[in-house]
C-alpha cells in the first residue's frame, strides 16, 4: 500500500510550477496597459522617482535624471517575474502565500529600476548598454527567483533543501 | 579523474559523467586560451594603445598563463589530493582579469569592427573562463583545510555546468550564422551570467561561514572584534569612501557621523540581563530606524556589490549596511530575550521606533516654520515696515535663509531630501528671485559642493543648477510664405508657412517684432495629422513654458507665443517634420503702426492701412485711454477721469485713505519713494502715480485671496492701455455701476483679449496635454508669488498604486516587528 503523504515527484511540481507559470503569464497577457502599468508600473515609478528626488510626470510615468530620461512602460512591468514568482510558490505547496509575488515583483523591479537609472549614466553610449541592461534586469529578477525558491523548499525542521532529503 | 561524492540529485549525477565533466572543465579553458589568441590576432592592427610597447610582453604571456590555467585544470581534476589554496586563488584572479581585459579591449580598441569584438563574445570568454573560477574554487572548498563541502560549493558546481550548457547552445546557436532568433542569443548568455553570479555570492559566503567559524573557535575575543566592526568600523569607514565618492549621495553630515557612534555605543555592549535591559532594549529600537534607513538606501545595489568589490576594492563597504542591519537584528532578538512582558515590549519597541522620525518630523517644521516666512517676505516686501523688513531677527533670518540654501542646492539624500522639501516647500521651489535677494542680502553662495557629487548627473544635468532642466532642442527660423487675411480692418490676421526642418526633432523659434501699439489678440495652430486648426489659449506665461517644453521632450505638437514687451516676442512651433501652419491675430488701434513692418525671424510684414479713425486719440494725439468706473454706493472724492497708457500723464488721483485701501495707498507711497511706480487698480478705476527713475511696476490687489497679483512689465504702457481701452467700451455698454474690484489679472486678461508680457498663447494637441496645462494653471493661481510653479509636479492623471503598495510594506514590516517580538519569555 502506497503512502498517501508522500511528496509529489520533483517532476510533478515542476510541471505544476510552468503550467501555473504559463497561466499567469497568459493571464497577464491579456490585460490591457490600463490595468497593467496602474497595477505593476506606478508604484516602482513612484518610488524610483522619489528614491532620486525628482518628480515624476504623469500619466507617462517618466521622470528626468541627468540628461536622461526614464520612462516606465509595460515591458518594465516585470509581468513575467510575477507568475514565475507565483509559480514558484504554487510549485512548492505554499499555495496561501501565492498573493505575496505581486508585492515581492513590485519590491524587486523598483529595486532594479533604480540600480538600472543610477547604472544608465556609466553605460549609455557604450557598446555594452543594451545588454548591460538586460543583465542588471536578470540579475534582480533571476535572483529573487533563486531566493525565492530557496526559501520555498527550506524545510527548517531538516535544515536542508528538499533535493538533500 | 577524481570521483566526485555520492548524491541522488539527478543533475549533479548526468554532470558528474566524464564526458560531461571534461567537456565543462577541459574544453572550456581551452576555448578560453584560443578567444585570449583571437584577441592578440585582432589587437595586432590596433598597436596605438598605451600599452602596445608592453603589449609585446603581455599578450603573449597571458596567452601562456591562459593556455598553463586550462591545461592544469584539466591536471588538477585528476590530483588524489586537494591542490594548493594559492595556486587556486591565482586562477580565480586570472579568470577575472580576463574579464576585464576583453571588456577593455572592447572599448579601447575602437576601429575593431563590431563584428569581431560583439556583445556575446565578451560574455562567451566570461562564461568561458568562468569553469577555471569555479574549478579553483570547487577544490578550495575539498581542502582538507577548509573542511568538508558545504550546500553553496554544491549549488555552485552544478550552476557552473548549466552555464556552460547554456553557453554552448548560445555558440552554437551564433556560430550557425544562417539562423535569426533575435535577442535569444544575449538573453541567454545574460542568463549565464547571471546564474554564474550568483554561484560566486554562495560559495563566497559559504567560504566565509567556514572561515568565521574557524575563528570563532580559535580566537575567544574574535565575535566583539567582528561586533565592532560590523557596528563602528565599517560604517565609519564607509561614510570616510562616501567623503571621496559620494554615492548613492552624498552623507557627509555631522548627523550621519553622529548616529553611527550613537548606534554603535547601542549595540557593542553585551546584552544587560536585568538592570538597564528595557533602557537598553529601548535605546536599541531607537537606533534601528538610522539602521534600517541605510539598508534600504544601498538594498538596490547589494546585488552590484561584487562588480563594485571586483571594480574598487573598497566597494565591500557597500555591504555595511547590510552587515549592521543583521548585526543589529540579532542584538534585538538578544534585548528581547531578557523582557518578560511582551506588552512591554511592544510598547518599547513603538516607542523607540517612533524617536528618530518624529525628531525628523519636528525638524522639518521647525524649518518650514521659519523658511516660509521669509520666502514669502522676499517675495513680497511689505514697504509700510521700512525696506529691508522681515518677519524675524536678522540671525533667524540668515539661519533660514542657509536652510533654504541647502534645501536648494545642498546635497540631497534618498527619500528623506523628498519628505523636507514636499512639507517645507509643498513640492515647489523658491523663485529665482527671491534665491537672488536672499543671495544678495545673506551673502550666501550657490555653488555646489566643492568636493564634487560624482553621482550628482543622477538627479540633473552636469553643471546646472538642481532646480532647471535644460532643453536643447534644435531650432531653426525660416518662414516659406506669410499672408495677410483680413487687410485693412483693426483686427487682420497673419498667416504663416513655417519650412520644413531637415534634421529630425526640430522646433521653430523666431523672435518676433511688433509695432508699437499692435497687440495679439490670438494664435492658432493647424495640426498635420487631420488638417484641424487648433487655438490657442492665454496661459500663465511660467505654466505655457513649462507645459511646452515638457510637450516638445515627448515630440507632440505645441506651439508657443510669448511677448517680453510691448514690441518683443517669439513664437516657437514644434515640431517641423512637415511644413507648418500658424495664424496670429493682431488688433490694430489707429493705422499709424501699419507703416512699421512686423518682423518674424527673418521675415517682414508690412500691413495695410486702416482706413477707421482712431476711436481713443486724444487731441493731443498721444494713445491715452479714458475710462470711468466709478462705485455709486462710495463716490470717490478724486476726479472721475484716469488717464493711463500714455506717455503724458492728462490727471492723476491720489489713491483713497480708507480702509482696508490705506495699507496699500502706503505701500504706493513708499514704493513711490525707492524710486519705484505703483499703480492699482480700484473700482477699475486705474490710477497712476508719477512715475521717477528708469521703471515703475503695477501691481493689482484682490479681495479674494488677499495678495498681490503679478501685472505687466514696466515697459508695455500701450497693453495697460489697451486693457482700460477694453474694459472702458465694456463699462460704457454696462448700466450697473456696481463694484468690480476683485478683478485678478488673468480675468482681467481674458476679458481684454489681448495677449500681455506675464503671459503666452499655447496650443496643445491631446486631452491629457489640455488636462496638464489646466492643472499647472490651477496651480499657479493658488501658489504663492515667491514659489516656482514650473517645478511642482503634475498632478497625477491616472491611479497610482503607491499608496497600495506602501500599504503592503506597512503589513510586511508589521510581520517582521511581529516575527522579531514574538520570543519565548522566561
Amino acid at each position: 500500500m502506497s503512502s498517501s503523504t508522500s511528496p509529489p515527484p520533483p517532476s510533478f511540481e515542476m510541471t505544476r510550477g510552468l503550467l501555473a507559470a504559463l497561466g499567469l503569464r497568459l493571464l497577464l497577457w491579456a490585460l490591457p496597459d490600463a490595468a497593467i502599468i496602474p497595477l505593476f508600473c506606478c508604484a516602482p515609478a513612484w518610488l524610483a522617482a522619489a528614491w532620486f528626488n525628482v518628480p515624476l510626470e504623469t500619466p507617462d510615468l517618466a521622470w528626468q535624471a541627468g540628461d536622461a530620461t526614464f520612462v516606465m512602460a509595460r515591458s518594465c512591468s516585470g509581468e513575467t517575474f510575477c507568475a514565475l514568482a507565483a509559480a514558484v510558490l504554487i510549485a512548492g505547496r505554499r499555495w496561501r502565500w501565492a498573493w505575496a509575488a505581486y508585492p515581492l515583483t513590485l519590491a524587486v523591479n523598483t529595486l532594479r529600476v533604480i540600480a538600472a537609472c543610477a547604472c544608465a549614466p556609466f553605460i549609455e553610449g557604450t557598446r555594452l548598454a543594451a545588454a548591460a541592461h538586460l543583465g542588471l534586469g536578470i540579475l534582480f529578477f533571476l535572483g529573487a527567483l533563486l531566493a525565492l525558491s530557496f526559501l520555498n523548499f527550506w524545510r527548517p525542521h531538516h535544515g536542508k533543501t528538499a533535493r538533500n532529503d | 579523474m577524481e570521483k566526485l561524492p555520492e548524491t541522488t540529485d539527478p543533475v549533479r549525477t548526468f554532470l558528474g559523467r566524464r564526458a560531461v565533466f571534461a567537456l565543462t572543465h577541459l574544453v572550456c579553458p581551452l576555448c578560453t586560451t584560443g578567444l585570449v589568441g583571437y584577441l592578440i590576432w585582432l589587437g595586432a592592427d590596433a598597436a596605438r594603445t598605451p600599452l602596445s610597447p608592453l603589449g609585446l610582453y603581455l599578450w603573449p604571456a597571458l596567452l601562456c598563463a591562459s593556455a598553463v590555467a586550462a591545461l592544469g585544470t584539466g591536471g588538477l581534476f585528476r590530483a588524489s589530493r586537494g591542490a594548493g589554496v594559492f595556486l587556486l586563488s591565482g586562477l580565480l584572479l586570472l579568470a577575472f582579469c580576463l574579464i576585464f581585459l576583453f571588456s577593455f579591449v572592447h572599448d579601447a580598441w575602437r576601429d575593431i569592427p563590431d563584428f569581431a569584438v560583439g556583445t556575446l563574445e565578451i560574455y562567451l570568454l566570461f562564461g568561458m573562463s568562468l569553469p577555471t573560477g569555479m574549478a579553483s574554487l570547487w577544490w578550495l572548498s575539498s581542502c582538507p583545510i577548509v573542511g568538508e563541502k558545504r550546500l553553496g560549493a554544491d549549488m555552485a558546481a552544478t550552476i557552473a555546468a548549466y552555464v556552460m550548457l547554456v553557453l554552448f547552445g548560445s555558440c552554437f546557436l551564433r556560430l550557425g550564422a544562417f539562423i535569426s532568433l533575435g535577442e535569444l542569443p544575449t538573453l541567454l548568455v545574460c542568463v549565464a551570467i547571471a546564474l554564474a553570479f550568483f554561484a560566486l555570492l554562495f560559495h563566497t559566503l559559504w567560504l566565509a561561514a567556514l572561515g568565521h567559524r574557524a575563528l570563532k573557535t580559535r580566537f575567544p575575543a574574535y565575535g566583539f572584534c567582528l561586533r565592532v566592526l560590523t557596528v563602528a568600523g565599517l560604517p565609519l569607514l564607509g561614510l570616510r569612501l562616501n567623503s571621496h565618492i559620494p554615492f548613492p549621495a552624498d552623507f557627509q553630515n555631522i548627523w550621519c557621523y553622529l548616529l553611527v557612534a550613537f548606534c554603535a555605543l547601542t549595540l557593542l555592549p553585551p546584552t544587560c540581563e536585568r538592570r538597564f535591559v528595557r533602557l537598553q532594549y529601548f535605546v536599541r529600537w531607537a537606533a534601528f530606524p538610522f539602521t534600517l534607513y541605510f539598508f534600504l538606501v544601498f538594498l538596490p545595489f547589494l546585488p552590484c556589490a561584487a562588480l563594485a568589490i571586483l571594480a574598487l576594492g573598497a566597494g565591500f563597504l557597500m555591504l555595511a549596511p547590510t552587515f549592521l542591519l543583521w548585526t543589529h537584528v540579532h542584538a534585538l532578538q538578544e534585548s528581547a530575550k531578557a523582557i518578560a512582558s511582551r506588552k512591554t515590549k511592544v510598547l518599547l519597541a513603538l516607542a523607540g521606533l517612533s524617536l528618530l522620525p518624529l525628531a525628523i518630523v519636528a525638524a522639518t517644521e521647525r524649518d518650514r516654520a521659519i523658511v516660509r516666512p521669509l520666502v514669502e517676505a522676499v517675495g513680497r516686501p511689505d514697504f509700510t515696515s521700512g525696506r529691508d523688513a522681515l518677519p524675524m531677527d536678522e540671525a533667524a533670518a540668515r539661519r533660514a535663509a542657509k536652510k533654504l540654501f541647502d534645501c536648494e542646492f545642498g546635497h540631497t539624500i534618498p527619500l528623506l531630501s523628498l519628505y523636507r522639501e514636499r512639507r517645507i516647500f509643498d513640492g515647489l521651489h523658491p523663485s529665482q528671485e527671491v534665491i537672488d535677494a536672499l543671495e544678495a542680502r545673506f551673502g550666501l553662495s550657490t555653488d555646489e559642493n566643492p568636493s564634487g557629487d560624482v553621482f550628482g548627473a543622477l538627479t540633473r544635468p552636469a553643471g546646472t543648477s538642481r532646480r532647471r532642466w535644460q532643453s536643447t532642442t534644435p531650432s531653426q527660423n525660416k518662414v516659406a510664405a506669410v499672408e495677410v487675411r483680413n487687410a485693412g480692418t483693426r483686427t487682420p490676421t497673419l498667416a504663416f508657412t513655417l519650412e520644413k526642418s531637415p534634421s529630425p526633432n526640430c522646433q521653430f523659434s523666431a523672435p518676433l517684432h511688433l509695432a508699437d501699439g499692435v497687440w495679439i489678440t490670438g494664435m492658432r495652430l493647424k495640426l498635420p495629422k487631420d488638417g484641424e486648426w487648433k487655438s490657442a489659449t492665454r496661459r500663465d506665461r511660467r505654466v505655457a513654458t513649462w507645459v511646452y517644453e515638457n510637450i516638445v521632450s515627448s515630440s507632440r505638437d505645441p506651439a508657443l507665443l510669448t511677448l517680453d514687451s510691448s514690441t518683443e516676442g517669439r513664437l516657437k512651433v514644434f515640431p517641423l517634420d512637415e511644413p507648418r501652419e500658424v495664424e496670429i491675430d493682431l488688433l490694430m488701434p489707429t493705422p499709424e503702426w501699419c507703416d512699421v513692418p512686423l518682423v518674424l525671424g527673418d521675415t517682414e510684414v508690412r500691413l495695410p492701412g486702416i482706413p477707421e479713425p482712431p476711436a481713443f486719440e486724444d487731441e493731443r494725439k498721444a494713445v491715452a485711454i479714458c475710462f470711468v468706473g466709478a462705485d455709486a454706493t462710495k463716490p470717490l472724492p478724486n476726479a472721475d477721469l484716469y488717464v493711463c497708457g500714455g506717455p503724458e500723464i492728462a490727471v492723476t488721483a491720489e489713491p483713497p485713505a480708507e480702509p482696508p485701501y490705506a495699507k496699500e495707498a502706503v505701500n504706493a507711497k513708499r514704493a513711490h519713494q525707492f524710486a519705484r511706480g505703483y499703480a492699482y487698480a480700484h473700482g477699475l478705476r486705474i490710477a497712476r502715480v508719477d512715475y521717477a527713475g528708469d521703471g515703475w511696476s503695477r501691481r493689482m490687489q484682490s479681495e479674494a485671496p488677499r495678495r498681490p497679483l503679478p501685472l505687466l512689465e514696466p515697459d508695455d504702457p500701450w497693453q495697460l492701455g489697451a486693457q482700460a481701452w477694453q474694459l472702458a467700451e465694456e463699462m460704457g455698454h454696462r448700466k450697473d455701476k456696481s463694484r468690480l474690484f476683485v478683478s485678478p489679472i488673468r480675468q482681467l486678461a481674458e476679458r481684454c483679449r489681448v495677449l500681455t508680457s506675464a503671459e503666452a498663447l499655447i496650443v496643445v494637441e491631446t486631452e491629457q496635454q489640455e488636462r496638464a496645462l489646466a492643472a499647472k494653471d490651477a496651480l499657479s493661481r493658488n501658489a504663492d508669488l515667491a514659489f516656482d510653479i514650473t517645478q511642482a509636479e503634475t498632478p497625477h492623471a491616472t491611479n497610482c498604486s503607491a499608496p497600495e503598495f506602501l500599504l503592503v510594506l506597512l503589513f510586511a514590516l508589521a510581520l517582521l516587528l511581529r516575527r522579531i517580538l514574538r520570543l519565548p519569555s522566561r
